[in-house]
């Protein structure tokens, strides 16, 4: 073959190649790492919260509290009603993705959509408190915000939290929306709930990296 | 039936097997100062509670001013101070506290009539005093003042003067009096013989549940013949002597007397006898009947028993 | 009748004994009181409830207290005791004391001083039972705050505090009626007796006699009847408020009461007083 057929064989391949690099999926470690990112710069953050919580055994009215979060896992509701009762796992503060463990057997299931937003879903396992805990995350590919988490831990004890944001200063976005539906397990398990729970929170008012004093998480009479 | 205000009519009580009151007919008439007497257990109390309306009749009716007891008790009790048996009070309450309260199921009384009541009754002084710490005397004097708060012109007292010092059972009988000067009607039960002769202008006497007398007092005791005492030489042949003349009956004995009872003609039997039997009589004695003879003699079959 | 009413009060009002009562339930919200604010039993449950729930707040305040004070021990033992003691009083008591003779030897009918007595005693039960959840809800307003009602009876159910008051005041309500008529079977049994604990054991003990049955399955076809099947309140603090429910224990425990009552008043018209 002479030499300048060679040469432009070489070329047209290394285009090939890099066009097709760059349309390949990033690996799922990425993703999740991407859709963290956008909660590593909030160091503490407040907002006004709206709480719906729906069960057959659970009844709380509607709650309007202020949530406190600071930075690792610090969180504190305070509300002007008096008192105001939110199931934990239909609050969520921080970074959703922070219990899902990176290592964990990831797996990039594709690109599906989700409420018309196109998301990239992986899925991961990991060990816990000696039960298999399989997890799933939709990431939408055009913001890389987090929408749709789903935990399941066994026994047909399951989590599917669903998230929705705002603009909430330049370029940061925050969850305007979070609705998590709560399985209970079909025999047994812990939890205080017999039955399905689903929390909504609609989130507004946030004030960010205010420099939230330690003493605000202190608590006098109630449990955080 | 005019100035009849308390009557008895056909009036009986029996609990189970036991007649406390048999048929018992009596009449009070106004102004009267009636003393209701009988022995222990005769049926005075259940009489007095049937009156005023304490107790139901078994059968029978009774009537305070034409007014059945039964049917028309409040109204019948308008204007009737009752005390029934042993007075009872608040004793956490103070006597004038006790009156103002026994006054207000009266329909209220007069503007100073509980002054009036506990000075009439020497309590005045005692008056805010709490009733526990009275004594059974003073608690017998707030009794009766109960019962004069409505001004009454009728006032049943059952043993008025039980537990009373001398004094103030003298104090009772000036007032009863008193009471009957107003023309106030009284109707009284008393185990006292010698005050009910004194005061009462009409006497009943029950025995085991029935009447056994009722009459005006002077003439119960004009006509009732009280005992004779004979002193004789021979206390002891007398005796024997009169145990045979008809109608006469040895009394009691004390020294060299003897009591009879007996009608003015077996009296003159009795002295015609011992004189024939050779006893000399010293002297002959009539003495003036009593209520109190009266009584015992009524009665006499309920304490034999 | 207002001189009567009145004379019934002040009685009331003037004895020691009236008194054991209040004394006894404020006793009672203190050491609730103190249980609740300083207690472990209650930390334990707030930290049971904050592992699965992030708890703004305490659900230890008033209105909790106020719910606490209704508990069976109290409703069946201790508030039926104290109505029973007044209102065996007020016939038995005073047939005793001799002071009815006295009260009956005035031109008074007998059935207007019964209707007196009853209303004092009535009062009086109404005013204790209302009196406890006064009590309760300012005491625990003071020591330990205001907020929502929690109930933990079939599920959990946290009551905004309108609701809550809403609750307590049907429930101490319908406690109140109850009270009522225990103190009216008190009364109905103190006509033919001349001695109050009499009546205060034939009250007490029927109420705790109903409420051993309500508890047995075996009885089951008799539970509608019994007048303590109609005091339990609990379900007042679960699901929405049920008219239908609430209507038919009033008006048990209103019959109850009215039956109570005229048997009373009939047996005193007629009574003997002998004492």
């Amino acid at each position: 073959m002479p030499v300048s057929v060679l040469r432009r064989l070489i070329i047209i391949a290394a285009v090939l190649l890099s066009l097709s690099a760059a349309g390949a999926a990033p690996s799922p470690q990425r993703i999740l790492d991407r859709a963290s990112a956008h909660f590593a710069a909030v160091t503490d953050y407040s907002a006004d919260a709206s709480v719906t919580v729906k069960s057959k055994t659970v009844h709380i009215p509607k709650s309007r509290v202020r949530i406190f979060f600071k930075k690792p896992d610090k969180v504190i509701v305070k509300s002007r009603e008096g008192f105001a009762m939110l199931p934990r796992q239909g609050v969520l503060a921080g970074d959703p993705l922070i219990n899902l463990r990176r290592g964990a057997k990831l797996k990039l299931l594709g690109t599906k959509s989700l409420f018309g937003v196109s998301c990239f879903v992986v899925s991961g396992m990991q060990e816990e408190d000696g039960r298999q805990i399989k997890w799933t995350v939709w990431v939408d590919r055009k913001s890389w915000l987090p929408r749709q988490i789903t935990t399941e831990f066994g026994q047909g004890s399951a989590t599917r939290a669903n998230l929705w944001y705002m603009q909430a200063g330049k370029g940061r976005f925050m969850p305007s929306r979070t609705v998590v539906e709560v399985q209970p397990p079909s025999e047994g398990g812990r939890g205080a709930c017999k039955d399905t729970l689903i929390v909504e929170v609609n989130f507004s008012n946030y004030k960010i990296n205010t420099g939230i004093d330690d003493k605000v998480f202190n608590v006098q009479g109630g449990c955080s | 039936m005019s100035g009849i205000v308390i009557q008895a009519e056909g009036l009986s009580k029996t609990y189970g097997r036991c007649v406390a009151v048999d048929n018992l007919n009596f009449t009070v008439y106004a102004g009267d100062v009636y003393g209701f007497l009988g022995p222990n257990g005769a049926g005075k109390s259940t009489t007095i509670r049937m009156l005023t309306g304490l107790i139901r009749p078994s059968s029978g009716i009774t009537r305070i001013m034409n007014l059945d007891i039964k049917n028309n008790r409040a109204k019948a009790m308008q204007g009737i101070g009752a005390l029934v048996e042993t007075p009872s009070f608040y004793g956490c309450l103070s006597a004038r506290e006790n009156l103002n309260i026994f006054a207000g199921l009266s329909g209220g009384c007069e503007e100073g009539s509980i002054d009036r009541v506990l000075q009439m009754t020497g309590l005045a002084g005692r008056a805010d005093n709490k009733v526990k710490s009275y004594s059974h005397g003073m608690r017998q004097r707030l009794g009766i003042a109960q019962a004069l708060l409505p001004k009454p012109h009728i006032v049943i007292l059952d043993e008025p003067t039980d537990g009373l010092d001398p004094q103030g059972m003298r104090d009772v009988r000036q007032m009863i009096l008193q009471l009957k000067e107003e023309g106030v009607t009284v109707f009284l039960s008393s185990h006292l013989l010698f005050e009910v002769e004194q005061i009462c202008t009409r006497v009943g006497i029950i025995d085991r549940g029935r009447l056994v007398m009722e009459g005006d007092v002077k003439s119960l005791l004009k006509t009732e013949s009280g005992p004779v005492e004979i002193r004789t030489a021979d206390r002891e042949r007398s005796l024997h002597v009169l145990s045979g003349v008809s109608g006469v009956r040895v009394l009691s004995c004390n020294g060299e007397s003897l009591f009879i009872n007996a009608v003015p003609d077996a009296v003159a039997e009795a002295n015609r006898a011992l004189a024939q039997a050779g006893i000399k009589v010293y002297a002959v004695i009539p003495k003036n009947a009593s209520l109190e003879d009266l009584f015992l003699q009524l009665t006499e079959g309920s304490r034999e028993k | 009748m207002k001189n009567k009413l009145y004379a019934e009060y002040f009685k009331l009002l003037h004895k020691p004994r009236t008194y054991i009562g209040p004394a006894a339930m404020t006793l009672l919200v203190a050491v609730a009181l103190v249980a609740l604010k300083y207690g472990n039993q209650f930390r334990y449950m707030e930290e049971r409830l904050s592992q699965d729930y992030i708890l703004a707040g305490s659900f230890i305040n008033a209105a909790f207290l106020a719910r606490f004070m209704l508990f069976e021990f109290v409703v069946f033992m201790f508030l039926p005791l104290f109505s029973s003691m007044v209102f065996s009083d007020l016939i038995a008591g005073e047939a005793s004391d001799g002071t009815l003779r006295m009260m009956l030897c005035r031109p008074a009918s007998r059935l207007g001083i019964a209707a007196a007595k009853y209303a004092a005693g009535v009062t009086y039960v109404l005013a204790l039972t209302f009196g406890v959840g006064v009590l309760s809800y300012a005491a625990g307003w003071a020591f330990l705050g205001r907020g929502s009602l929690v109930s933990l009876t079939g599920g959990i159910w946290v009551f905004p505090e309108g609701q809550a008051i809403l609750r307590l005041l049907l429930a101490y309500g319908l406690v109140g009626l109850g009270m009522a008529a225990v103190g009216s079977i008190a009364f109905a049994v103190s006509a033919f007796l001349s001695n109050a604990s009499g009546a205060v054991a034939g009250a007490v003990g029927l109420v705790v006699f109903s409420g051993i049955i309500g508890e047995i399955e075996f009885f089951a076809p008799l539970h509608p009847f019994l007048l303590t099947t109609y005091m339990r309140v609990g379900w007042l603090f679960k699901g929405g408020i049920d008219a239908h429910a609430l209507l038919q224990s009033a008006g048990v425990m209103l019959a109850y009461t009215a039956v109570a009552a005229a048997i009373g008043f009939a047996a005193f018209a007629r009574r003997d007083v002998l004492s």
